[in-house]
């Protein structure tokens, strides 16, 4: 063999080789999902419950998972440790960045990111999460808190590269960070909601003085009534055991 | 027997003998039976909290239950039970709950429901301690057993029953003269929950001879132990967890400032100062009465056998007086009625009428509440004045309960 030909088939092996291992890496797929999100909160008072469906029209993959990232007002919270007993449980898989102290007053806190994450193994999934309101200081006129939930972000994550979507920014909270390696956005149709904006009540402070003085006089009142009792109970004439 | 003599138809035992008549219990079935039935009950409600949580929006189990339980899995973890936000209780009660994470779920609540059994069997021993009847003492216990509202707390999974244990045995070994066993108890009652710390006073005055200001030496007896108790639990604790176990477990407490909606006659005027916080003479003006009257009560009812009352009435006390108040705090005082129960001469129609009107009021109150809390309807007027309506009956009741105790 001249050493002319030799190079040839040299070039010949390594081209193969190359290209045998480029046929293990991942492939960027061309995948454009479009999605549809219907959102909807449950409950009326203090403690609510949000639920998203996501539907995927016909496209699934059961090697991606699919997240809502949502950036919570200061008016409302998600509970760390309540997300933590719904993850033992396995009826959510909802975690929660920001604000952990659930006592705070509205206007004290700090605000919540919180992302619901589940297997992509339908062409709909139901993502859900537990929110509580924060009590607000009371104000001169008794007028009640508005609280607007934000649309979330529509977020997806696959073993497999998708080229058509970008990689999202949003600060993804363990445990659902930790199911790929890069949540990618999608974009998607938003079906519609329910519920997303309500008020809270709160106090009246014109009527502080009044609340204060009736508060006083009537435990002022009450403990002077129990000391005069107990007052008067000294002078009882002790009766007998036996009566 | 006279309309005035029926609730606390009590007899003692060596003094009077069948001139009473004392309702008995059941004569076949021995208190030991029905502290079995009574822990059955109890095992079948734990199983049903299961099911019921899984199904039902309102959980059975007591939210304080996971958060015991939270902190108990952050001590198997090697970590802090104060890493788990609102752990606000003695280490000792995660250490106690860790099998809830190394065996069942449920092992506290079955835990808690021993320990219910264990204060009717107190209770009982109590009573016989103060010369009553078997049948009297059987009565109360059984009482104990099947009150409604024990068997529920208990089975939800609050630790309060441990807390009145603690009470009951403390006023025991008092009466029973083990007073250096009474202080150690006492400072670890008072370790494990703040409000024991009230019954105090009554406990110094009670051990007083001649001596006025200075303790003498069963008094001496008394406080030492307790006070090394309480030092060397708060020594070892702090140790282990720094100052984050005292902030938690003790100042929080003595400065706590709580003013979402709670049954407290002072929620709203504390709600509406919550900006600026209350001022001096707003603080003075809050705790006075609930002193006084604690103080009163003490030098009253401080002599041996009226030491249950006095705790029973100082429990009442610090409850309706105090500036937050959950319906677990009912437990203090409840826990304490059936060993007071035979010393209460009051008619069944008064003792009917109380009844009705304390469940009515707090109902009042719950409703108020329930459109706040579920409804979102603004209804802080309405809580505010069911408040003070459910302050005004429990006053009443006091003041009754003090008329109607006759030694």
């Amino acid at each position: 063999m001249s050493a002319g030909s030799t190079f040839v088939f040299a070039v010949l092996l390594v081209c193969f080789y190359v290209l045998f291992a480029l046929s293990f890496l991942p492939t960027a797929t061309a995948v454009s999902v479009g999605a549809t999100v219907k959102g909807f909160v449950e409950g009326e008072g203090f403690h609510r419950t949000v639920r998203y469906t996501v539907d995927t029209g016909s496209w699934k993959n059961k090697s991606c998972f699919i997240a809502l990232y949502e950036e919570l007002p200061s008016s409302v919270y998600v509970n760390y440790d309540e997300l933590a007993d719904l993850r033992r449980r396995q009826e959510s898989n909802a975690c929660v960045d920001g604000e952990i102290d659930v006592e705070l007053f509205g206007e004290r806190a700090y605000e919540q990111d919180v992302t619901a994450c589940a297997q992509l193994i339908s062409t709909k999934t139901t993502l859900s999460f537990p929110i509580h309101q924060r009590y607000h200081f009371s104000n001169p006129s008794g007028e009640p808190v508005d609280v607007t939930l934000a649309r979330p972000v529509l977020l997806l994550g696959c073993k497999e590269r998708i080229k058509d979507h970008r990689v999202s920014k949003a600060k993804i909270c363990s445990p659902c960070s930790e199911l790929t390696k890069k949540w990618r956005d999608v974009y998607y149709i938003w079906e519609g909601y329910n519920n997303f904006e309500w008020k809270i009540p709160v106090g009246n402070t014109s009527r502080k003085f009044l609340v204060t003085s009736m508060t006083h006089l009537v435990t002022l009142t009450g403990a002077a009534y129990v000391l005069w009792t107990i007052h008067k109970s000294f002078k009882v004439p002790k009766k007998s055991k036996d009566n | 027997m006279s309309k005035q003599a029926v609730v606390g138809v009590s007899t003692k035992a060596p003094k009077v003998v069948a001139k009473k008549k004392t309702a008995q219990p059941n004569g076949i079935v021995s208190v030991q039976i029905h502290c079995v039935i009574a822990f059955l009950l109890r095992l079948i409600l734990i199983t049903y909290s299961n099911y019921h949580d899984k199904y039902f929006k309102v959980p059975y189990t007591d939210v304080d239950y996971k958060v015991y339980t939270d902190a108990a899995r952050y001590i198997t973890k090697g970590q802090s039970p104060y890493d788990r936000h609102t752990y606000r209780y003695t280490p000792l009660l995660a250490l106690l709950m860790t099998p809830n994470i190394y065996v069942h779920q449920d092992c506290g609540k079955v835990f808690f429901s021993v320990v219910d059994i264990l204060v009717a069997k107190i209770m009982r021993k109590l009573l016989i301690r103060q010369n009553f009847k078997q049948q009297t003492a059987n009565l109360c216990a059984l009482l104990w057993l099947y009150n409604p509202l024990a068997v529920v707390i208990s089975t939800r999974g609050n630790a309060d029953s441990l807390a009145v244990y603690l009470v009951l045995w403390t006023l025991y070994l008092l009466q029973s003269d083990h007073i250096v066993m009474a202080g150690i108890v006492h400072g670890l009652s008072i370790h494990f929950r703040l409000y024991p710390l009230a019954f105090s006073l009554v406990m110094y005055i009670y051990l007083q001879e001649k001596n006025l200001f200075l303790p003498n030496k069963k008094q001496l007896k008394l406080i030492v132990p307790c006070a090394l108790t309480l030092l060397d639990l708060t020594a070892i604790f702090y140790g282990l967890y720094g100052k984050k176990f005292l902030d938690e477990s003790f100042i929080y407490h003595l400065v706590r400032k709580d003013v979402r909606h709670n049954f407290s006659v002072f929620f709203y005027m504390l709600y509406l100062s919550a900006n600026e916080g209350p001022s001096l003479v707003q603080k003075f003006l809050t705790f006075l009465p609930q002193v006084s009257i604690l103080v009163a009560l003490a030098f009253r009812y401080s002599t041996k056998e009226k030491l249950p009352f006095a705790f029973f009435t100082q429990a009442i006390t610090m409850v309706t007086f105090n500036p937050v108040m959950t319906s677990q705090y009912f437990f203090w005082f409840l826990s304490l009625l059936p060993i007071c129960l035979p010393y209460l001469k009051m008619s069944l129609m008064r003792t009917i009428t109380l009844l009705v009107t304390w469940i009515l009021s707090q109902s009042l109150w719950l409703y108020a509440a329930y459109l706040l809390e579920f409804k979102g309807i603004d209804s802080f007027d309405h809580i505010w004045i069911s408040g003070i309506v459910f302050f005004i009956v429990n006053i009443k009741i006091l003041i009754d309960l003090i008329n109607c105790y006759k030694l």
